[in-house]
């Protein structure tokens, strides 16, 4: 493979993991983060 | 290198940062609303409700629901009536010996997470009518984010030709927060990603001290000072002149905040100061946070993430203001 190619790959296997790292942060979160918050919606 | 190669180098690898920036931001969204679909959260859901359900109104309400809406949001169906209203079509003219009430709440009164038929206004009518032996009608008017100004303008504005026989008020802890300003969705309301994010980073704000805690933040809502204090205490004094004035019984329920139940609550002197407000502009007031004593909130809440009361919890309120309230009260001849 090109050396362009693998960059690319690269790119996109660092994508995938930044991906799934944030993912699996925001569920933690939301399974035992979710105490301090008042009712306070995004939208009104 | 030459100056041409190093400027396609450079390009490349910005072209590179985006790609991925753009592909991270794709992955979430794909994953996020995979993950929102099976496991139902507050911010999405009500970031849905708003827009699918909430439509500005030039009222003092500032927004109703449509009417005959239809949704599908934290796993229940809701459906709205002609007048906006999650509750069955109500005729203009009573039935034969009915007894009428308008009940004026939030998202809580909603019965969001709850589905129709288990809320607390269903299972009161059923109670008061099968112990006055008169058809109970009470016309839930809940909508998510209301504060006791919006309920007051729902009495005055929305429900002045309702043929009503008393009042019954849910009051929860959020209801001195000003009025927000009604605006319309945003673009990246859409996004699961943007929601989850700005929903995450609240709490992570709240954790960390650079935002109130929910205790904080609902304890300073009651502080003289406060932007909502003196429009919320004037609410609650307008409600109950409105109420005289049409002669209408009116019931005041104080709800417990539902992260905790203890006795000795972060909150007790909150509820005290409003149940003396009520009182004195005319209210009967209900407490309820005794009956949720010995309840373990885990057990009571719709989801981990959102301590809105499920359908237990409904049939416990709906309980302890049955057993604080003769139904005869509403009835005009005491029968």
């Amino acid at each position: 493979m090109s050396g362009a190619g693998s960059g690319w790959r690269r790119v996109v296997i660092v994508a995938v993991v930044v991906a799934l790292v944030v993912l699996a942060g925001i569920v933690l979160l939301d399974h035992f983060g979710a105490q301090p918050q008042p009712f306070q919606y995004l939208l009104h | 290198m030459s100056g041409g190669s190093r400027l396609r180098g450079a390009f490349a690898a910005g072209a590179a940062m985006l790609f991925g920036l753009v592909l991270v931001a794709v992955l979430l969204e794909i994953g996020l609303r995979v993950y929102a679909a099976i496991e139902p959260n507050v911010d999405v859901e009500f970031t849905r409700y708003a827009r699918a359900m909430k439509a500005r109104t030039d009222s003092g309400v500032r927004f109703l629901h449509e009417a005959n809406a239809h949704g599908h949001f934290f796993g229940v169906d809701v459906d709205t009536n002609s007048h906006g209203f999650r509750d069955a079509e109500i005729p203009a003219q009573k039935s034969p010996g009915e007894v009428r009430l308008g009940v004026l709440g939030d998202s809580v009164t909603f019965g969001w997470g709850v589905p129709y038929g288990q809320r607390f206004t269903e299972l009161l009518e059923e109670k008061w009518s099968a112990a006055t032996g008169r058809p109970f009608v009470l016309v839930n008017t809940g909508h998510g984010n209301y504060n006791s100004v919006q309920e007051l303008a729902m009495l005055r504005e929305h429900l002045a030709d309702e043929p009503l026989d008393g009042l019954l008020q849910f009051w929860y802890i959020n209801d001195a927060e000003p009025t927000p300003e009604y605006r319309s969705p945003p673009w990246f309301a859409r996004s699961r990603l943007a929601v989850f994010l700005w929903g995450k980073a609240d709490l992570l704000r709240r954790r960390a001290g650079a935002a109130a805690t929910f205790v904080d933040y609902y304890r300073d809502l009651y502080d003289e000072s406060a932007p909502g204090w003196a429009a919320f205490r004037d609410a609650i004094r307008g409600t109950g002149d409105t109420a005289r004035e049409r002669g209408l019984p009116w019931v005041f329920v104080i709800l417990p905040e539902f992260h905790g139940f203890a006795a000795d609550g972060p909150f007790r002197d909150v509820y005290d100061r409003v149940a003396r407000l009520a009182a004195e502009a005319g209210a009967i007031v209900v407490r309820v946070e005794p009956a949720f004593v010995d309840v373990d909130p885990a057990d009571i809440r719709v989801a981990t993430n959102d301590v809105h009361p499920n359908a237990r919890g409904h049939a416990i309120i709906a309980r302890a203001v049955a057993e604080a309230v003769d139904p005869r009260l509403w009835t005009e001849d005491g029968s």
